[in-house]
């Protein structure tokens, strides 16, 4: 399996605290790696980096051919890459399939003349982007739910459809920040049967962060820890459980709910 | 009856209602009428830039007047045809839309407003120095148009407003529906996520400013026209703050909600007038109210307003 | 060189003024997540307010200017628990429109009560100049900035050495902690209006004699206060103060040397500017939302 990403001492400060120094890895294509660590490692704030919501000091990623850190937002869609959201940033007012449509609009974007005219590529692009929303939620059993206002669904479901608007477009790539949070042991396994299904029968690769060790230990073929912004740790699941770094690092923290 | 049901037994009596009106009324009564075409233009074009781009103006007088000065002349000093010199107007005020949305990139809510207003006054400003051009404090005559059938009455006139109000609606609901509208609802209700969607914010933000100076820039066009002078003294504080305030109190969530903007504020000084120097301040005071008690505009007392 | 150095200081006195409205509009902001676009209409109805205590109840001329800033703290409780609080959970746009209201509802009962023509407002200091060597400066923009400075010094002390003025810092940081930790947003709401619009007032009455008191007086110093709020940084104190400052004395220098015509014109194209530019203002950092 060849690096689809490789990123290279990725350094970022807010207001004179360092929250990520010199961080590096890479991952494997169709890989599924785990980033943890204690509160306030700098885990998301990766993710953000990576995703371009923030703007790094130093550092590079590599993805193919091309140094993420020189294309905005926007534009990693169009690579294949896509994530969720620690809080939730769903369109809440919005019905869920509006929200797996937006998902999948970049793709079909006609001019914003062809819009306002209603001409036949606004329409196809109406149509034809309902049609893949309509067949994704159904492919992920979540049809029910596809008029309602994403604000009136359960926490759980409103994960799914997070991660539903993701999947839309087709990517390569998912940058998925604690996809098993808030949820019980039963909800987790859940999640971890679907993130190996997003590998196993669409190839994506997953990169994730989360909290909660079972999930990542089951699920996650790599596994790397951050503390303090730095990388302490970078192995198998195993691996990286018993090292004594690590342990260190989390003695200070309490275990969570569902953690090792 | 369905909601759907409802929904297009109330269209067809008001789309009955405003190709009648005339025939009921007076003089006086067509120009009121005009004018409420005139105000429901600028309020779809509110409804463009703060119901589905989620963004805020107070500044709109600023397109009014750069729709109606560059219209008016275009028709007297260079001869330009009547339809083609409202779309100029319409076009400068777009331009200029686009260059307001760009501080709209960096901020937003009130400091946003703000940036509108200093637009606007600055707008108003300039247009009052510029005498060579806008006639200072004499004004500028602005002659009415003739497309064929001539439309000096108001009667006639109103027919044409009417359409070119129903075009503008038709293409505001096209929006509403469309990608781009969706895209835009959107990153309003998470810029973040949209980005990370795929879509592209700044191009879409310049695109809601843009069309929405046009559709105001437009009713500026027009409203010269009707009124067959032009003094920089319209274009005021006042007037950007009244578009404002008639856009919400219509509703920003449908182009129907423009309509009764519109009307409001062409209505609201005939019905207030016997007040006289208590006008502004019943103005204000339901202003006031209707935040406090129908915070989705008139057309939610209708219950016509869908989701979103 | 003198005639710059009265240009300095007059300008300083009108931007001291422009700061006083600056602090209203930022403390209401910190305090209720509310810019009050109405606040300038506010102080010209306190003033007016003074004014007819003045003719109307002859009272004398310094209760009457004592009188502004309780004036204003009862009309701003007043306002803020009839228009402003019933709208803390609607959406920030209502609440905006709301103070447009306000604006038209104040701006107009001014003209419709007083009339339209402007009013001489007598001014707490002597018209003669101090002579400095051959410098010659008003006593007008000394009195002005003493009366500012002064204002500004109680607040600071407010802010810092008074329950009430700890509990609005920490509401306006961060409203929910406070709210946890006991103290009264309510109250906090209700105090940061009342002192805010009492400042107002101050600053209304101490330009009346400048520009003659009328309905229309404020509507331009409040977009002035709006540029060096913007200029300086909306959410801090004292750099919407020195943004005021700034634009006191750039506007007269400007005014003085370039044009008059386009003087107010120049302080809208600051706010646009600055908005573009550096939209946090000199001092201040602007927050991103957390994801």
């Amino acid at each position: 399996m060849s690096a689809l990403m490789r990123i290279r001492d990725l350094s970022i400060a807010f207001a004179g605290l360092q929250a990520l120094c010199d961080v590096g890895f890479d991952l494997a294509e169709g890989e599924i790696l785990g980033l943890i660590g204690p509160n306030g490692a700098g885990k998301s704030t990766l993710l953000n980096c990576v995703s371009r919501v923030h703007q790094p000091d130093t550092g590079n990623v590599q993805f193919g051919d091309r140094n993420l850190l020189e294309y905005q937002i926007h534009d990693l869609a169009g690579l294949g890459i896509r994530r969720t959201f620690q809080n939730l940033e769903l369109f809440r007012q919005a019905t869920v399939l509006e929200n797996i449509v937006i998902g999948a609009a970049f793709r079909f974007r006609p001019s914003m003349v062809s819009d306002l005219l209603w001409l036949g590529s606004a329409r196809r692009a109406h149509d034809e982007t309902r049609v893949l929303g309509q067949k994704l939620l159904q492919e992920l059993g979540l049809t029910q739910y596809a008029d309602t206002t994403v604000s009136a669904l359960p926490y759980g479901v409103q994960k799914q459809v997070e991660l539903a608007r993701a999947l839309a477009s087709g990517p390569k790539l998912l940058l998925l920040d604690e996809p098993a949070a808030g949820m019980n042991p039963e909800e987790s396994r859940r999640v971890g049967d679907t993130l190996r299904r997003l590998r196993g029968e669409y190839g994506i690769t997953l990169l994730l962060v989360e909290h909660d060790m079972r999930l990542v230990m089951s699920v996650c073929d790599r596994v790397v820890v951050l503390d303090h912004g730095e990388k302490i740790a970078d192995g198998s699941p195993s691996e990286v459980r018993g090292d004594p770094a690590v342990i260190a690092a989390y003695l200070g923290e309490e275990p969570t709910e569902a953690g090792a | 009856m369905t909601q759907i049901g409802a929904k297009r037994v109330v269209y067809a009596v008001t789309g009955a209602a405003l190709l009648a009106a005339p025939l009921f009324l007076s003089h006086y009564g067509w120009f009121i009428l005009c004018t409420a075409m005139v105000y429901a233009l600028v309020a779809l074009s509110l409804n463009v830039l703060v119901g589905i781009a989620g963004q805020i103006s107070i500044g709109h007088a600023g397109f009014w007047a750069l729709g109606a000065y560059t219209s008016a002349i275009a028709v007297q000093s260079f001869g330009v045809p009547f339809v083609v010199a409202i779309m100029l107007g319409g076009a400068m005020a777009a331009v200029f839309g686009a260059i307001v949305a760009l501080p709209a990139l960096r901020v937003s809510g009130h400091y946003l407003a703000i940036a509108t207003l200093a637009f606007a006054v600055l707008v108003q400003q300039l247009l009052f120095e510029w005498e060579s051009v806008t006639g200072g404090r004499q004004g500028l005559p602005v002659p009415r148009p003739s497309l064929g059938a001539e439309l000096t009455s108001d009667f006639s006139y109103y027919y044409f407003l009417l359409a070119l109000f129903l075009a503008a609606a038709w293409v505001v609901g096209n929006l509403r529906r469309s990608l781009t509208g969706r895209s835009l609802e959107a990153l309003k209700q998470s810029a973040v996520a949209a980005q990370c969607a795929g879509i592209a914010r700044a191009r879409h933000i310049i695109f809601a400013f843009a069309l929405s100076g046009f559709l105001a820039g437009v009713s500026g066009a027009v409203y010269g026209a009707l009124i067959g002078r032009l003094s920089t003294e319209t274009f005021s504080l006042t007037a950007s703050l009244s578009f404002l305030t008639m856009a919400v109190i219509g509703g920003l969530g449908l182009e129907f909600g423009a309509l009764l903007g519109g009307a409001f504020l062409a209505l609201a000084p005939e019905v207030l007038r016997q007040f006289k120097d208590a006008e502004m301040v019943i103005y204000g005071v339901t202003l006031v109210l209707c935040m406090r008690f129908l915070p989705h505009g008139l057309v939610s007392l209708a219950r016509l307003w869908r989701r979103g | 060189m003198s005639v710059a150095l009265q240009l300095i200081v007059s300008g300083l006195a009108l931007g001291s003024i422009y700061a006083l409205l600056a602090l209203s509009l930022v403390i209401v902001n910190k305090s209720t997540d509310v810019v009050n676009f109405a606040q300038g209409e506010m102080a010209m109805l306190g003033s007016f307010a003074c004014f007819a205590l003045l003719t109307g109840a002859n009272v004398p001329v310094a209760v009457a200017m004592l009188a502004a800033f309780p004036i204003g703290v009862v009309f701003g409780v007043l306002v803020e628990r009839i228009a402003i609080h019933p709208l803390s959970s609607a959406p920030p746009i209502n609440s905006l429109i709301a103070t447009i209201g306000l604006f038209l509802v104040f701006h107009h009962l001014a003209g419709w009560i007083w009339g339209y023509d402007p009013y001489r407002f007598p001014s707490l200091f002597s018209p003669d100049p101090l002579t400095l060597g051959d410098v010659r400066i008003s006593q007008a923009s000394l009195g002005i900035l003493a009366v500012s400075l002064g204002v500004m010094a109680l607040l600071y002390l407010f802010f810092e050495y008074t329950k009430l003025g700890i509990a609005m810092r920490a509401t306006s940081m961060n409203r929910r902690a406070a709210q946890l930790m006991g103290v009264n947003v309510s109250r906090v709401s209700l105090t940061a209006w009342g002192l805010a619009t009492g400042i107002s007032v101050v600053a209304g009455i101490l330009i009346a004699p400048l520009t003659f008191l009328d309905f229309e007086m404020m509507v331009t110093v409040l977009l002035k206060a709006f540029a060096g709020a913007i200029l300086g940084g909306f959410n801090s104190l004292p750099g919407a103060v020195v943004g005021c400052l700034v634009v006191g004395v750039v506007e007269n220098l400007f005014g003085a040397y370039i044009s008059t015509t386009f003087k107010d014109a120049f302080a809208f194209g600051i706010i646009v500017l600055v908005l573009m530019a550096r939209p946090e203002g000199l001092f201040t950092r602007l927050a991103g939302t957390k994801v």
